[in-house]
């Protein structure tokens, strides 16, 4: 189903296809790209490959009506926050009343006018709009800008799935600043503050495209590469290691900042893993790193053990 | 519905003009609902005859959804109208007279006819 992707995408259920081509031209020059679906069973596969922005649900369908429909895609985490606008000629205060518990955003009779449903529908696309951000600030760290912990716990856990599904490689590295209290000790938790920041920008730019960023909490970070061997993680890591040990602190340059950074990788033959299971292993390389001397990258080949370069 | 003998046939009164005749950007798609119409009567005359209150009730419900949208806003108080008729006529909520039903669906047909391209 193409669409426009600069345009938010709105779903219209209807099974008239009279109200189908009346909408496709009365939201013509509205900024959006209209999917129609003509029955609910159409709407539940179309679900299934795309996330709209709104829902335009007309209620009296035969087989699956509105009312079914609206159940499904509110209890449906993945759908469950997309606003639902009701189209219905159905116009007693129960069939409102039902649509807005059952969690409709708005309720539109018909037959419309058209000015009205126009406003309504800009109002859940800017609705939707503000859930998204709220989504993205819930999953960002606020000091460094990285995902945090639950966004690192989301993502670890669906990539394992994946690759797991597919037996692709993964690797997962945990980085640590050495000597992180006494930087804060002698310098203040705002110097501090400062070397995280500097720290997570270093890892956004040295990191590829497909990797995962995140502050893992306090001074560690933690860094998901997807289709990723440990001897390829082992080239990244040391190439983050080199640049934090190169980085000159403006703030306090007789101070070398350096990290610690231990990995767990598989070429796709560990077998089935759990996220608690590939941080406790990354973390082993860590206190691996730490106890052979700090500025060091060790990683474990879950296919069999590997050890990386000293610093 | 009823034992009524068949009306007379419904005569035209007058070809009935969408409100957006001159909107360019509703020429397309009113000229394809009017190029619709002699289907969409077609299958009303079809369930009137067949006592299928219920698909009946359906047709009626998306043109009262539909017809004002085209411009039709008589066509949509008169599907409408039917469509109550028919809600009450299913759930025996009130006693439905069959000569009021009956001039309810001519009054649709009417309309219908009188959209449909000559």
């Amino acid at each position: 189903m193409a669409h426009d992707e600069n345009k938010p995408l709105v779903l219209l259920i209807d099974d008239s296809v009279d109200v189908h081509r009346l909408l496709q031209a009365r939201l013509r020059h509205e900024h959006i790209s209209l999917v129609v679906a003509a029955s609910g069973s159409e709407a539940v596969q179309a679900l299934k490959s795309f996330r709209p922005a709104t829902i335009l649900l007309d209620l009296d369908m035969p087989e699956m009506d509105g009312f079914e429909l609206l159940r499904v895609i509110k209890e449906d985490v993945s759908t469950n926050n997309i606003p639902v606008i009701v189209l219905s000629g159905l116009q007693g205060s129960e069939d409102k009343v039902a649509a807005f518990d059952l969690g409709a955003t708005d309720y539109v009779t018909k037959p419309f006018d058209m000015a009205e449903l126009r406003a309504r529908l800009r109002a859940a696309l800017r609705m939707h709009q503000l859930l998204r951000l709220l989504a993205d600030r819930a999953d960002v760290d606020g000091l460094t800008g990285l995902g945090n912990r639950a966004h690192f716990d989301k993502r670890l856990a669906e990539t394992i799935s994946e690759t797991h599904r597919y037996q692709r490689p993964l690797a997962l590295a945990m980085l640590d600043v050495d000597h992180f209290k006494r930087i804060n000790d002698t310098f203040g938790h705002p110097a501090g503050d400062e070397v995280l920041q500097v720290l997570a920008g270093l890892l956004l730019r040295q990191s590829r495209q497909h990797d995962v960023c995140c502050r893992y909490g306090g001074e560690e970070f933690a860094m998901i590469m997807p289709g990723t061997g440990p001897a390829d993680a082992v080239q990244v890591a040391e190439r983050i290691r080199r640049a934090v040990a190169e980085l000159a602190w403006s703030r306090h340059p007789e101070t070398s900042i350096t990290i610690s950074v231990g990995i767990a990788g598989s070429d796709g033959h560990c077998g089935p893993m759990t996220a608690t299971q590939w941080i406790e292993a990354a973390d082993r390389s860590l206190y691996a790193a730490k106890h052979a001397g700090r500025d060091r990258v060790v990683a474990a080949n879950l296919d069999r053990l590997v050890l990386g370069r000293a610093g | 519905m009823g034992t009524d003998p068949p009306g007379p046939d419904p005569r035209p009164a007058g070809a009935l003009h969408s409100q957006f005749a001159s909107d360019p950007e509703m020429a397309e798609v009113v000229r394809l609902f009017v190029g619709d119409m002699p289907s969409k009567l077609a299958q009303l005359r079809s369930l009137w005859d067949r006592h299928d209150i219920d698909t009946l009730r359906r047709l009626s419900h998306q043109l009262k959804g539909a017809a004002a949208g085209f411009g039709y806003p008589s066509l949509s108080q008169a599907a409408g109208r039917l469509e109550c008729e028919l809600i009450a006529l299913s759930e025996g909520s009130s006693p439905v007279c069959a000569q009021h039903l009956r001039g309810q669906f001519e009054e649709l047909i009417r309309l219908c006819t009188a959209v449909a391209p000559s």
